[in-house]
Parts: C-alpha cells; structure tokens; sequence
C-alpha cells in the first residue's frame, strides 16, 4: 500500500480518463439548455452593439464567461478606452479566483500544464461537480473539462445564432432590445442574492456607480460599483458570519 | 472598441484577462490563505456588479426604463428565472414605449 492511499481524499491517483470526461458530460447536461439561452441574449445584445458576428462567436469561444461578456461589451462600446473594459471584465470575474483557490488541492497533484489547461473550462455551473469529486476521493480532472464542454460548445453556437436573429430585428429600441442588459442585470441582481449580508455591498456599489457615473467618462461606473461591494463585503462585520446558516435559509427560500 | 477595428485585439486582451482570473486563485493558493475577510470581499462581487450596471440606468431612465427593471426584478422574484425575468423586462420597456410613456 503506498502511504496516499491512507490519507483521506487520496484514494485515487491524479488521472484524466474517458470515463471522467464522460461522467462530466453528463453531470452537466441540466445547464446545456441555460448555456444556449445565455449564448442567445448575449449574441443578440452584441449585435445590437455593433459587435461583427465573427467577433462575437470568437469572444465566447476565447472568453467563455457571460457575465464578463456582457460587462466588456457594454464597457467597450461605449468607449474607445481598452482599460475600464478589461477592468470590468476583471472585476465581474473575480470570483473565479475564489473557485480556482478552492479547486488547488484537488488539481496540485495533477501535472502544471493539465491543471492549467482545465481551469479553462471552469464556470460557476461546472464547479460544484469538481467539487464534489473532490470529496468523493476522486482525482479524475476530465470531470471538469466533459462538464465544462457540454456548455462550452451549445454556448459558442448559440452566441452565433442570437447575433445572426438580432441582425434581423429593425429597430432593437422599439422591442426594449437596448435595455435587454439592465434587465438581465436586474435579474442576475435576484439571482446573486444570497442573504441579508448583501444588502450593505448592494447600497455600496449602487452609490459608487451612480457617483462615478457623474464624475468619470465611459463605464468606469461599473468597475467603481464592484469594487465599492467588494470593499463593503470585506469590511463588514465579521459577526455576520454567525448569522449565515439563517441567511443561507433565506436566499434557498427565495 | 469592440465594435472599431481594433476589436481582435480587445478581444485577445479580454480572453487573457478571463483567463488569469480563472488562474490566479490556483496559482495564488502555493502562496497564501484566502482569509474569511477576503473570502466575503469576493463573495460580495457578482451582485455589487450586477448592481452597478441597473442602477445608473435606472437614474438616467425615463417611466419606460424603470418600468423595465421593476418588472424584471419582480419577475425573477417571483418566477425564480432570471431568463424569463430578463424577457419581461424588455417587454415592459416596449410596451411602454409603444403607450408613448
């Protein structure tokens, strides 16, 4: 018996097989249908911004992150300055370093390059599914890739289609087509929620976008917004951490 | 930027931007401790930004603007899906303006 094998969460040695790719695949096969309506509404809001269709399809095919996306197309068709779009981008996808942090002693064993190239792959949706391999003793890293594909490929297709529609819609204001993404926003607002310890983040980056939105050109107002709740979030008392498993009650309820 | 010439390139940059945060938790990780502090800074971000986008509309906005976003806020409340809530809210803000609000 090799020493590993008594450590708990060791069973079984890094590998990248066929069977994992597959059990990926399948695990995520629920978020194929969100991936293509998402891949939808931001194919057509890039083309209601004046994104080509190539570009849009090779933004989702290189980025693959919806939420950037749309802060980045919003950020970088408003002006020609490259920085308050990457920051947007950035900020909006800070949480990923936060997956990526957790996913370490599940991808360390594994060789640099394969960790490296599986954390493409990695989304909010495929993540709990490493995860959960994680605590089942499993080190087959082709989970997140299988489970990161089967929404990878449907978004990428659907981005193409939502552009080549949105090019056949005449007027996108009179279908409301221009606030097609403060709605969506609003949405992901609801969809975010998580318990009453948001609400002092929310005020935050509320009042810091609509500062910046008066004193700073372009849309540094949404970087300034994310930074201002992130601030928030990690100045805030650290007693509201007692009070989560009632917060987290609240957010599942809703 | 996007929409200019110069788009591959904005493009490119955002993939590696997208990219190194999808890294740097995992690289950081051989380095240091994400302290419960840091943990509810980024736990706090995705709705600060979502945040940060409606508000500033909703300040600019005329009747049909926040019509659109009441109704996708109340919608993905009620509804509990926020691609439905996102379709409501812009017809909201149509049906506005077609009534010339």
């Amino acid at each position: 018996m090799p020493p590993s094998a008594a450590t708990p969460g060791a069973a079984e040695r890094p590998c990248f097989t066929a069977d994992g790719l597959r059990r990926g695949l399948a695990g995520s096969l629920p978020m194929v249908v969100t991936a293509i309506v998402y891949g939808l509404v931001f194919g057509v809001l890039a083309e209601s911004r004046g994104l080509s269709l190539l570009d849009a399809t090779l933004m989702s095919t290189l980025v693959f992150s919806g939420s950037a996306q749309v802060a980045a197309v919003e950020a970088g068709t408003q002006s020609q300055a490259l920085a308050p779009m990457l920051l947007a981008a950035a900020i909006v996808n800070a949480r990923y370093v936060l997956l990526g942090a957790t996913l370490r002693p599940w991808l360390a064993g594994h060789p640099p390059l394969r960790g490296y190239a599986c954390l493409f792959m990695m989304s909010d949706a495929n993540w709990p599914l490493a995860m959960r391999e994680h605590l089942a003793g499993r080190r087959d890293a082709a989970i997140l890739v299988g489970s990161g594909l089967s929404m990878y490929l449907p978004w990428i297709a659907a981005t193409g289609v939502g552009h080549a529609f949105g090019a056949l819609v005449g007027n996108p204001a009179a279908l409301g087509l221009d606030l097609l993404l403060v709605a969506f926003c609003a949405a992901m607002v609801v969809g975010f929620w998580r318990s009453r310890a948001d609400v002092l983040p929310a005020v935050a980056a509320a009042a810091a976008a609509l500062l910046a939105d008066r004193l700073l050109p372009g849309s540094w107002y949404i970087a300034a917004g994310g930074l201002a709740g992130a601030l928030a979030g990690g100045l805030a008392r650290s007693g509201n951490a007692g009070r989560a498993p009632d917060g987290g009650a609240d957010a599942g309820g809703s | 930027m996007l929409a200019g010439p110069d788009a591959l390139w904005a493009i490119l940059a955002l993939a590696a931007v997208s990219y190194a945060c999808r890294t740097a938790g995992f690289w950081l990780m051989g380095f240091v401790t994400i302290t419960p502090r840091v943990e509810r800074a980024l736990r706090a971000i995705p709705v600060a930004t979502m945040v940060a986008i409606v508000a500033p509309a909703a300040a600019r906005g005329g009747v049909p603007e926040i019509a659109g976003i009441a109704v996708a806020l109340a919608a993905a409340r009620l509804a509990g899906n926020d691609i439905l809530a996102t379709v409501a809210g812009v017809a909201a803000v149509a049906a506005a303006r077609a009534a010339g609000a």
